[in-house]
């Protein structure tokens, strides 16, 4: 029991020799579309959270993350609506873990800048949503959306996608990507048409080993 | 395994994912096509090039010729994520038939770009990137005539 408890720590550690781990956050425009040709503008918002990067082969990395992020849109009515908003702002909170396998190449030159492009599903779970309505007098007012697929709810709970990489790796633990994740599941419950997440990062993302 | 098995292996890989990208890709665009069989056309030819490609290098290529395979395996496969670029266009509001256009053009161009890189980093000659840029006018040129009856 000794030697397989011996053996697997030495697997384990040879394992982690290739692989570092890491956190990441970054700036998100996201926005939702409605498959009806409808579209709301985008949404302002910020994610952050874990990393783990592995070498799978000499020119490819696999990256899972665990991270927070902020998705939704902003909406405006008709400037002269009887509840005298302006915009509201549909703010959905995930919790997300992509898992894009990377093509990393420095192009013939230096390791300590490398390039990264990279495609992989994830998958998100709105922890909340909040409905937070902006109106011209300068007054706000906020409520929760009903998460789930009954017929009261208003977002469904899981969302399942695309998340695309493209970036840098400066030094070997300095990360600067643009990634963009589109969501493939319909979220609306109820209605006929198809409401879809967008999701456009620039991430800044720190890898505490070289 | 030997490197010849390893290349075998690794071509029918990139080629058979490069197939459901390409046919999905397909599929998000089917309001774009006026049958079913216009879609099969469609991906007919989109395959076709390769599939010449193909048959030409186990021919004409000699002892490389799975390792040339993979290389352009590999071009296609790249080609074909390069299609999913479709989303993130559509992010910009651009949308319907413009936004099916623009993810083609990154993936033509994209695969122009790798094709050429490939032939000249691994020593092939560069007839083989004429004859492919030949197969892949021709099959631009079906697709908007045959396919979609644009000229």
């Amino acid at each position: 029991m000794k030697k397989i408890l011996i053996t697997l720590l030495v697997a384990a550690s040879s394992v982690t020799v290739y692989a570092q781990l890491g956190v990441t956050a970054g700036l998100n425009i996201a926005k939702y579309t409605y498959n009806n040709g409808s579209e709301k503008k985008s949404l302002t918002s910020f994610n952050g959270g874990l990393v783990y990067r592995t070498t799978l082969s000499k020119d490819f990395k696999w990256q899972p993350e665990l991270v927070f992020t902020g998705k939704g849109a902003v909406s405006t009515p008709p400037a002269n609506n009887i509840l005298g908003v302006e915009k509201y702002k549909n703010k959905l909170n995930y919790i997300e873990f992509g898992s894009p396998f990377i093509y990393n190449t420095n192009f013939g030159g230096d390791d300590n800048l490398t390039f990264d492009m990279g495609l992989g599903p994830y998958a998100a779970y709105l922890i909340s949503a909040v409905n937070k309505a902006e109106k011209f007098d300068g007054t706000t007012t906020k409520r929760d959306f009903a998460i789930g697929s009954g017929t009261a709810d208003e977002f469904k709970a899981m969302d399942f996608g695309l998340t695309y990489v493209v970036g840098v790796i400066v030094q070997k633990n300095i990360g600067v990507h643009l990634k963009y994740d589109q969501g493939l599941r319909n979220l609306e419950p109820n209605y006929a048409v198809k409401l879809h997440t967008g999701n456009f990062a620039v991430n800044l993302t720190y890898y505490f080993n070289k | 395994m030997t490197a010849q098995t390893k290349n075998i292996a690794l071509s029918a890989i990139y080629f058979g994912l490069s197939t459901v990208i390409t046919g999905w890709f397909i599929f998000i665009g089917k309001d774009f096509y006026s049958s079913f069989n216009n879609m099969a056309l469609s991906g007919a030819i989109a395959g076709g090039k390769w599939g010449l490609q193909i048959f030409m290098a186990l021919i004409f290529v000699g002892f490389r010729k799975w390792e040339f395979v993979k290389e352009i395996g590999f071009v296609c496969l790249i080609g074909s994520l390069l299609l999913l670029t479709y989303y993130p266009i559509g992010f910009f509001g651009i949308t319907n038939g413009w936004q099916f256009i623009y993810a083609l053009a990154i993936a033509v161009l994209g695969m122009i770009i790798l094709y050429y890189r490939a032939i000249i980093n691994n020593g092939f000659p560069i007839k083989w990137f004429i004859r492919w840029v030949c197969c892949l006018a021709i099959a631009i040129i079906l697709q908007l005539t045959v396919v979609f009856h644009i000229i």
